[in-house]
């Protein structure tokens, strides 16, 4: 399987999709600085206290890299089937499920990594800013950092895993437009109104622990009965 | 006999609509079978059973003497196939590509990347990103990713599509070679009958799913080889005078001037000769070696050939 990782990484020349991600991670940066900067004093200033702040920062990452997720579907499988090199790809003498599955490892992974990382960059750099510059009007406390570290980890993983929804198109229907909106469709149901009408904290985890679930059973799902399947 | 691939019944349907019908082919160990077909006759989806992309409705596929099952990978690692188009990666160079399949495959003998560059007219090229390649680079770079892993079962769909003319002969004397010089099997189609006629050991003629004629060539050569064709001024008196007064039966029309006389043991001269006695004027006669291209045509069209 790690040969197979390693392949698909070579194939898509991977270490430039760190780039890019470092990229968008910039962009939010900018953007949240932006909000930062120019909602300062205003009554529902979004940096008012620690817990909305990372929530905004992590609704952001998440939003992020879940369309960066898309794309990779977009490009790893359903691209690879519209350019017809998954044919290729399936007359080697490698079961096709564990082909598919060396794929969406790397995007689970790069997109669990890269929330986390990004959403823990980003939290340090708030904590850090405020230390110098105070605008955050509550106080952070150890026991506090503990939690968040767990909820960003629960938060990055449950996005990882409802990531791969579009790939019920992708795998279908083998349109990278399809996969791609499904995705962009994905991140604005579930990272829009985050500060909107009161949904309690429970339910929203547990909203983003039921699509995750989704994810992962689409994940199987598109590698059940694969071998069976004709590729045309 | 060993067989290195059989199909045994096989059929295959899409939506009601049979593509290849009770399909049953042999190919023999070493030989070139020359698979030919018009467009749409169901050559390339019987070649993707053959590689397991698509799996038949009904009947049964036996490669290197194995049943193919969906879960049939070890066979997959004998072969290689060139199947519709040369697809690769395109973003990534000629030489990747070959490198990517042969780790794909498990071939670890990386050097032969080379060799094969360069029996393809490529190693000049080949640091170069495919999408630069022409469709007759493309082709020659399949038959390269085919034929890197040594395989013994060579499956070429349509190889010379988008070759030029030295291109094709370059091609047919690969296929020769590799055939003759290292054994390998191969399964290649066409709808260009002189193609398959100059390399081909045995052939199998599929027409609308169905394939109805598998025969060797030799086999062919013999029964097609000569007959006497001659343009008479009154064709209906010729053909009384053949007929009736000569005993000859094994004769053909063609088009309203021609008649084709098959028998033998008749020469032209002598054919000259009896029918200018019975006052029948002959504008031209000579003996011809039967097209082997006609016969094919007319199997592929449906008129089942002159035997």
């Amino acid at each position: 399987m790690l040969k197979l990782i390693s392949l698909e990484l070579r194939k898509y020349r991977f270490s430039r999709h760190i780039g890019y991600a470092a990229m968008a991670g910039l962009a939010i940066l900018l953007f949240l600085t932006l909000l930062g900067i120019t909602d300062y004093g205003a009554e529902d200033y979004a940096f008012s206290t620690f817990a909305g702040s990372f929530m905004l920062i992590d609704t952001f990452v998440r939003a992020t890299f879940m369309i960066f997720a898309g794309v990779l579907l977009s490009t790893m499988i359903a691209l690879e089937y519209r350019n017809k090199t998954m044919g290729v790809l399936f007359t080697y003498p490698i079961k096709r499920r564990k082909l598919i599955a060396a794929k969406l490892v790397i995007i689970f992974v790069f997109t669990f990594g890269m929330i986390l990382l990004t959403d823990v960059l980003m939290g340090s750099v708030l904590v850090v800013v405020d230390r110098f510059y105070p605008f955050i009007t509550d106080s952070l406390t150890m026991e506090q950092a503990r939690e968040l570290l767990l909820e960003y980890t629960v938060s990055s993983l449950s996005a990882a895993a409802m990531a791969l929804i579009p790939l019920l198109f992708g795998m279908r229907k083998h349109s990278v437009t399809t996969t791609m909106v499904s995705s962009i469709l994905l991140v604005l149901i579930v990272c829009s109104g985050f500060n909107g009408p009161v949904v309690s904290i429970e339910s929203i985890i547990a909203i983003h622990l039921a699509l995750g679930a989704a994810g992962l059973c689409i994940a199987w799902l598109s590698m059940h009965r694969l071998e069976t399947k004709d590729v045309n | 006999m060993t067989y290195i691939a059989r199909t045994i019944g096989v059929t295959k349907t899409y939506g009601g609509t049979e593509v290849v019908s009770d399909v049953c082919m042999n190919i023999r160990q070493g030989e070139i079978y020359g698979f030919l077909g018009h467009n749409g006759a169901g050559k390339t989806t019987l070649m993707r059973m053959l590689t397991n992309l698509v799996k038949p409705t009904a009947g049964e596929i036996e490669l290197f003497g194995e049943k193919l099952t969906p879960h049939s990978y070890e066979v997959l690692k004998r072969m290689g196939s060139v199947i519709d188009y040369p697809f690769f990666y395109d973003g990534l160079s000629a030489w990747d590509n070959l490198d990517l399949h042969c780790e794909y495959m498990g071939f670890p003998d990386k050097k032969v990347i080379g060799t094969m560059m360069e029996q393809v007219g490529l190693k000049d090229i080949g640091r170069n990103p495919v999408r630069e390649f022409s469709l007759g680079m493309r082709q020659r770079l399949g038959i390269a990713r085919a034929l890197v892993t040594t395989p013994e079962l060579l499956i070429l769909d349509e190889p010379i599509n988008g070759l030029d003319p030295a291109g094709i002969k370059e091609l047919r004397d690969l296929l020769k070679r590799l055939s003759a010089e290292y054994r390998i099997t191969l399964l290649v189609s066409s709808h260009i009958l002189g193609e398959i006629e100059q390399i081909a050991d045995t052939v199998g003629v599929i027409r609308g799913g169905r394939l109805i004629e598998e025969v060797s060539m030799e086999r062919i050569r013999g029964q097609h080889n000569e007959y006497i064709e001659l343009r008479p001024t009154d064709v209906r008196k010729a053909a009384y005078v053949m007929e009736h007064l000569l005993g000859l039966r094994n004769y053909k029309l063609v088009g309203e001037h021609t008649i084709r006389v098959y028998d033998p043991g008749m020469s032209p001269s002598e054919l000259n000769a009896s029918l200018v006695r019975h006052d029948v004027a002959i504008e031209s006669i000579f003996k011809r070696a039967h097209s082997l291209e006609e016969y094919f045509m007319n199997l592929m069209k449906g008129d089942g050939g002159i035997a």
